[in-house]
């Protein structure tokens, strides 16, 4: 009998131990949030040029979107981010009556297509400038009257 | 309670994650830009035409005689443009008369030295289209030879007094 009351004392001792180590813990517990800004492209509106061959004139007539009263497509994309920028010809550098491709084509370049854009966010809209020259060779033989192409701009993210 | 409140932490940081690996760069966007161009419409001379000098008129002649240009005058013009060329005679009568392969008459060579005396003559544009002095552009690399020469009648050449002295000036004018 004598012997039995010594083992429970002992029991005892052990719990009050671990019952005193969990008190002494800090628990802080943490939330990590993280946002990822998406790299994206939007809201990509058109342009124009418009110009005047005279077919009577020795030289390269040269236009470009940021000159005499030309629009620049414009996109918008993620701040500070760079995109790839393509200019394309839909009819293979053609200026050609009715824009068909075929009518009394005036072949052309287009130069200053950059090759990338830095976005400015979504609040600004980052113009694409490029240009195009007309050799003489192309125009000194073309049909009076308007002469059309579209030019597909493309910018990758 | 620790347990539970590690796992929703890491669940939130799993679903932005998710997220972020969404937005590799995976699409395009695209415009287009028109592009339009005026050919406008426009001539020039392309080559000054002359004639022999001195011509040299047969006076004993029975029929009449043509003395074609030695250059020809060449007119450019922007491609498919209808033009007409006028002629005006110095020392005729003839002001901006259109020019035909049939040719202007009113025309007049007049000797410096003696005014009095003149030999009428005919200039003619054999290069028109029509016989109506029209005459089609084919571009500024293609200009337009206008095909000019001068007809003396027998009877104006046989009427003519013996210069060397005899001149006009003519003037052409391209309305287009």
């Amino acid at each position: 009998m004598k012997r039995l009351q010594q083992y429970t004392a002992v029991a005892i001792a052990v719990v009050i131990l671990l019952g005193g180590g969990a008190q002494a813990a800090t628990l802080t517990p943490a939330v990590t949030a993280t946002g990822t800004v998406l790299d994206t492209c939007s809201s990509a509106v058109g342009g124009s040029i418009t110009f005047t061959i005279d077919p009577s004139l020795a030289g390269p007539i040269t236009a470009a979107t940021n000159a005499g009263g030309n629009t620049a497509p414009t996109v918008k994309c993620t701040k500070n981010q760079v995109h790839a920028v393509t200019c394309a010809s839909a009819t293979g550098n053609k200026l050609t009556i009715g824009n068909d491709g075929v009518t009394d084509p005036i072949i052309y370049t287009i130069t200053g297509c950059p090759a990338g854009i830095t976005g400015q966010g979504f609040g600004t809209a980052t113009p694409i400038d490029f240009g195009l020259s007309v050799d003489a060779a192309a125009y000194q033989n073309a049909l009076a009257g308007a002469h059309v192409d579209t030019i597909t701009v493309t910018i990758t993210y | 309670m620790k347990k539970v409140l590690i796992i929703a932490a890491a669940g939130l940081l799993g679903s932005l994650m998710g997220n972020a690996w969404a937005a590799t760069p995976s699409g395009f966007s695209s415009t287009n830009i028109t592009l339009s161009a005026q050919v406008d419409i426009a001539c020039q001379e392309a080559q000054k035409g002359t004639f022999p000098a001195p011509l040299i008129i047969d006076t004993q002649s029975a029929v009449e005689q043509v003395f074609p240009a030695s250059v020809d005058e060449k007119i450019a013009c922007t491609s498919g443009t209808v033009f007409t060329v006028r002629v005006t005679s110095a020392n005729g009568s003839a002001v901006n008369q259109t020019c035909t392969s049939s040719g202007v008459n009113s025309m007049a060579l007049k000797s410096l030295g003696s005014p009095a005396d003149v030999i009428a003559y005919t200039f003619l544009c054999a290069g028109d289209t029509d016989g109506l002095g029209h005459f089609t552009g084919a571009g500024f690399g293609i200009p337009k030879a206008i095909g000019m020469s001068i007809k003396v009648a027998s009877a104006d050449a046989q009427a003519a007094v013996a210069h060397a002295d005899y001149a006009d000036t003519v003037t052409m004018t391209i309305f287009y």
